[in-house]
């Protein structure tokens, strides 16, 4: 019907124009605050503090300068810096893609057996905090006594290590491989979504299946895969904890890296005009790749290929070559396996030893005794429950609320609300966390676990609010309305009618943010005090200081528990897709 | 009067910028109770949004609506009772059955989640009541997705009424019904609303759908209301030609009164009628005579006493059945007869036929679609067509 444009009555004249219009305003006002204040706060703050003359602090300073840009400028290394941060995301953007294309192609379009696994594996193993994959290659391929370094000169007889996790290539392997899991899950998203008789049409004029597959697939696909490359290349030049801990050994510094070293010096005093001023930097940047990524999106939106009926792929039966593809994911199984198990092997032993046989009659669970009896392990549990938990909870209730206004309501100040919202995936989180550390500095809240609360809402706020736009568009507008004129005021239509059927999408979203939350390191490190310790930091402190078996015993339960949560939701919400 | 609107606008877009698209214009209306009346017209009338306003889920721009006496939206005091303390119930195009609830969930949410809460006994009995109501008590605990189309809106029409609300709001319940059910549907609600003697405020585009079921029919073009008046009142005596074009075939025949008045000069000859008194000699004006109108004479009928006689030739025949379709072409115009299919004709027959004239209603030319003395034989468009002047091919939903 033309004559059905969604709209939402306005105030007309006075406030009690409306009584139950009234709560709905001032729970969007209450929205609006927070949001701005969550998103201009530090921006504002960081950006003051980049013009503000080193050694002096924002808001008391003399006068505004430009001294800091043309330092970060002229020093030597700004150059390298930048190559390097560029080199980085794209090789390892590059690596993750093209291992997770063919994972996806053989779990969407053939009959390759074990594919639910594949998938339950690969969603639940995004939960899993790179730091721990890290450490993990760093105890197998250590120049002195990794495990794989003495595994090859063991059976090749070399006489010096052929691997080592501290150089470009590695930092590049390592995060390239661990990229695979989310590469994954966007593109068998693709591969979903696309009709597979335009593959047949193909198919039917003679084509072989390779042809098809170069001539039809992946032509098709390539302005989705274009532009979740850009995505991912986006994340990769703010993403922080792997270029930390093997980087700065390899002597490969890259823009986050270097923020944090001018922020928070092992020695001297840091130098915040700097790290914000290459904070302003790292953010244009990322300004400039989300630009390119909506340009890339509205590509991929004229090549969508949606037809809205629901088609049953046809599968391509694998026969001969189905060991190959066996083998092939089960190495890529077995390699992002290697890290766990090394880090499981090293908690059973007071020092690191070389994996062996005999070893294990001296295997014992005294690390995670000592561990969990440390007062600062146990802060730290309590903080990560608290951080992950009202992080992912508190985002996916803002969410909620926000995509409802901007979904239903067609105000200016709706969609207002929904831009702020989505502003914060521009921010990389390290540019975030400095300004979080400079707003809250003076503030009593610095130093607390709500300092890091209130940073990874503003960071994943962004994720929560799509998901729920797209959940909620969705919904029909009279399901809602039924419930309007049935009598139920606007919150009892928003938890009996809306908050039912938008359960999956929701849960799935809060389940990525919980997961996201436990293994940021970026808030945790740069806001960090002695009591406000997370998981992540106290896995970090305890390599750094250094307590390897400490380290691998925190880096197990970690991934233990995490699973815990993680894979029986995963399963949940397999089976609740199955049903419907 | 159980429901009086007033002046009603609605206005969207923005007020600084002026792009401003007009929804609807000055709709007054009332509804005595019990009485079940319709809101008819072509989409993007602004039938909905009267609908929306009553019901309380769009603002108006202006106006005001009272039900039952109590104002529940008047601009002038900037008064707006939001939509789930008024009372009402309503059945969407869409249903909008709950597909996470069961039947009874569905229907006992107003009684459990409303605004005038009802304990949970009686909450059992008055739901079953409901749906013993629409015949569907033995799906009671059945989850809502497993229903078919008809026993969906049974479902919704239930929970509409279980809350004994003061009026029943029904936004073209049948559209999404094949035409069979839609029928037995027509029959079931009016019957149902009827027995319960509540009010019903109804909006349908189609004009069968609204003769059949309503006491009163509003009927809208462009957000503006163009008649109001009974079934009968609407389809025998349309005040536009619109009207007469949008609730079923009409013959339309161009011509000017005459200068003693009492009949109009067409192209077939002088047509005896009541003229209205707000035209004058040689206004252009347009005559509408329905199909079922014109009487067909037998040959042996008496000729002289009768007026408005006209003589043609059968150019077509179209055997329906229940009714035959004649046209004939009379001199430079056609016109379409409907008539007994025990009449015994054949192509190129010349027959005689009267245009009573009562029957025979006079309107000026629409407002939007021509300027005054711009009217013309229609004839001039397609003269080759032989249904020359019979422009009522509407195509029925």
């Amino acid at each position: 019907m033309t004559d059905r444009a969604p709209h939402w009555p306005q105030t007309v004249g006075s406030e009690q124009f409306s009584l139950g219009a009234s709560l709905q305003i001032w729970t969007r006002r209450l929205l609006f605050a927070l949001v701005g204040f969550l998103l201009l706060g530090p921006l504002i703050i960081l950006l003051l503090t980049s013009v503000t003359p080193p050694g002096q602090l924002p808001l008391q300073a003399s006068a505004l300068t430009l001294e800091n840009y043309l330092e970060i400028f002229t020093r030597r290394g700004t150059f390298t810096l930048l190559r390097n941060t560029v080199v980085y995301a794209g090789s390892s953007v590059i690596l993750g893609m093209a291992v997770a294309i063919v994972i996806a192609w053989l779990t969407e379009r053939t009959d390759l057996r074990g594919r639910v696994v594949v998938r339950i594996l690969m969603f639940s193993w995004m939960a899993v905090p790179p730091l721990v994959f890290g450490y993990g290659w760093i105890l197998l391929t250590n120049p002195g006594n990794g495990a794989l370094n003495a595994l090859a000169r063991a059976v090749f007889g070399l006489s010096s290590a052929p691997f080592t996790p501290y150089s470009a290539v590695a930092l590049i392997a390592i995060s390239g491989l661990g990229l695979v899991p989310t590469c994954y899950v966007m593109i068998s998203g693709l591969l979903r979504n696309m009709d597979p008789s335009l593959e047949d049409a193909g198919h039917v004029i003679g084509a072989s299946r390779l042809t098809s597959m170069r001539k039809i697939t992946i032509p098709l696909m390539r302005p989705g895969l274009l532009s979740a490359s850009i995505y991912l290349v986006m994340g990769m030049v703010q993403t922080f904890d792997l270029p930390l801990i093997l980087g700065t050994t390899a002597q490969y510094p890259v823009l986050s890296t270097r923020i944090f070293l001018l922020a928070s010096p092992d020695g001297g005093l840091p130098n915040y005009g700097a790290a914000s001023a290459f904070g302003v930097v790292l953010l244009v940047l990322a300004l400039g790749l989300m630009w390119v990524y909506f340009r890339a999106t509205a590509m991929a939106e004229r090549f969508r290929i949606v037809s809205g009926k629901s088609f049953r792929p046809k599968r391509s039966k694998l026969g001969r070559l189905s060991f190959a593809a066996y083998a092939f994911v089960c190495i890529y199984f077995l390699i992002m396996l290697l890290p766990l198990l090394i880090l499981l092997w090293t908690s059973l032993f007071p020092f690191y030893r070389v994996p062996a046989l005999a070893e294990l009659a001296t295997a014992n669970l005294s690390a995670y005794a000592r561990v969990l009896y440390e007062p600062t392990v146990q802060r730290a549990l309590v903080n990560t429950a608290l951080l992950v938990g009202i992080s992912s909870t508190s985002v996916m209730f803002l969410s909620c609320l926000i995509s409802w206004f901007s979904v239903r309501t067609a105000s200016a100040s709706s969609k207002i609300l929904d831009v702020m919202a989505f502003l914060p995936t521009a921010i990389p989180p390290i540019v975030m966390a400095i300004a979080m550390l400079l707003l809250f500095m003076r503030s009593p809240i610095y130093g607390t676990v709500w300092v890091l609360i209130i940073g990874h809402v503003t960071i994943f706020l962004p994720f929560g609010t799509r998901t729920m736009n797209g959940a909620l568009l969705q919904i029909h507008k009279e399901l809602e309305d039924a419930a309007t004129i049935c009598g139920a005021a606007w919150l009892v239509g928003l938890r009996r009618i809306i908050l039912p059927l938008v359960w999956p999408h929701a849960l799935n979203a809060w389940l990525w943010v919980f997961a996201h939350s436990a293994r940021d390191l970026t808030f945790p490190l740069m806001l960090m005090t002695s009591n406000n310790v997370v998981l992540a930091s106290t896995l970090y402190l305890t390599w750094d200081y250094p307590d390897q078996t400490g380290a691998a015993a925190i880096a197990v339960i970690m991934v233990g528990v995490l699973m815990l949560i993680v894979v029986p939701v995963q399963l949940y919400s397999a089976r609740r897709a199955g049903e419907t | 009067m159980h429901l009086v609107v007033s002046n009603l606008g609605k206005t969207y877009g923005n007020r600084q910028s002026g792009s401003r698209v007009t929804a609807m214009k000055s709709i007054s209306f009332s509804v005595k109770r019990g009485d079940i009346f319709t809101l008819l017209g072509p989409s993007g009338c602004g039938k909905t949004t009267t609908l929306q306003c009553v019901a309380g889920l769009e603002t108006p721009t202006n106006g005001s609506i009272l039900m039952d006496g109590e104002v529940v939206f008047d601009q002038g005091t900037a008064r707006m009772v939001p939509a789930n303390r008024r009372k009402l119930g309503m059945v969407f195009q869409s249903y909008a059955i709950w597909p996470h609830m069961t039947v009874f969930e569905n229907v006992a949410f107003p009684l459990a989640h409303g605004t005038r809460r009802v304990e949970s006994g009686d909450i059992r009995r008055r739901v079953l009541d409901a749906l013993e109501r629409v015949k569907l008590a033995e799906y009671a605990d059945r989850p809502s997705p497993h229903l078919s189309g008809g026993q969906q809106q049974r479902v919704a029409l239930a929970r509409a009424l279980v809350h004994e609300p003061r009026l029943l709001l029904l936004d073209e319940p049948l559209s999404n019904l094949d035409a069979k059910l839609r029928d037995d549907m027509r029959v079931e609600i009016r019957q149902l609303v009827k027995s319960l003697g509540i009010t019903t405020l109804f909006v349908t585009h189609d004009q069968v759908e609204a003769m059949s079921m309503s006491d009163q029919i509003v009927l809208m073009r462009a957000g503006r209301i163009l008649q109001v008046g009974t079934p009968r009142e609407i389809f025998l005596k349309p005040r536009s030609r619109f009207v007469a074009d949008f609730m079923g075939r009409s013959n339309i025949i161009s011509g000017r009164v005459t200068a003693g008045s009492g009949a109009v000069e067409t192209a077939i000859g002088l047509v005896a009628c009541d003229v209205p008194s707000e035209f004058r000699a040689h206004d252009p004006v347009t005559l509408v005579i329905r199909p079922q109108a014109i009487q067909i004479l037998s040959e042996r009928a008496p000729y002289a006493s009768l007026g408005n006689l006209v003589t043609g030739r059968v150019s077509s025949l179209n055997f329906l059945g229940e009714t035959v379709e004649i046209e004939v072409r009379c001199g430079p115009l056609g016109l379409r007869i409907t008539a007994d299919p025990y009449l015994d004709l054949s192509i190129g027959q010349t027959i005689s036929f009267v245009l009573p004239a009562e029957r025979c209603v006079v309107v000026g030319p629409d407002e939007e679609e021509r300027p005054p003395h711009a009217a013309s034989e229609p004839a001039e468009d397609e003269p080759s067509s032989a249904r020359i002047g019979v422009e009522n091919e509407r195509v029925l939903p």
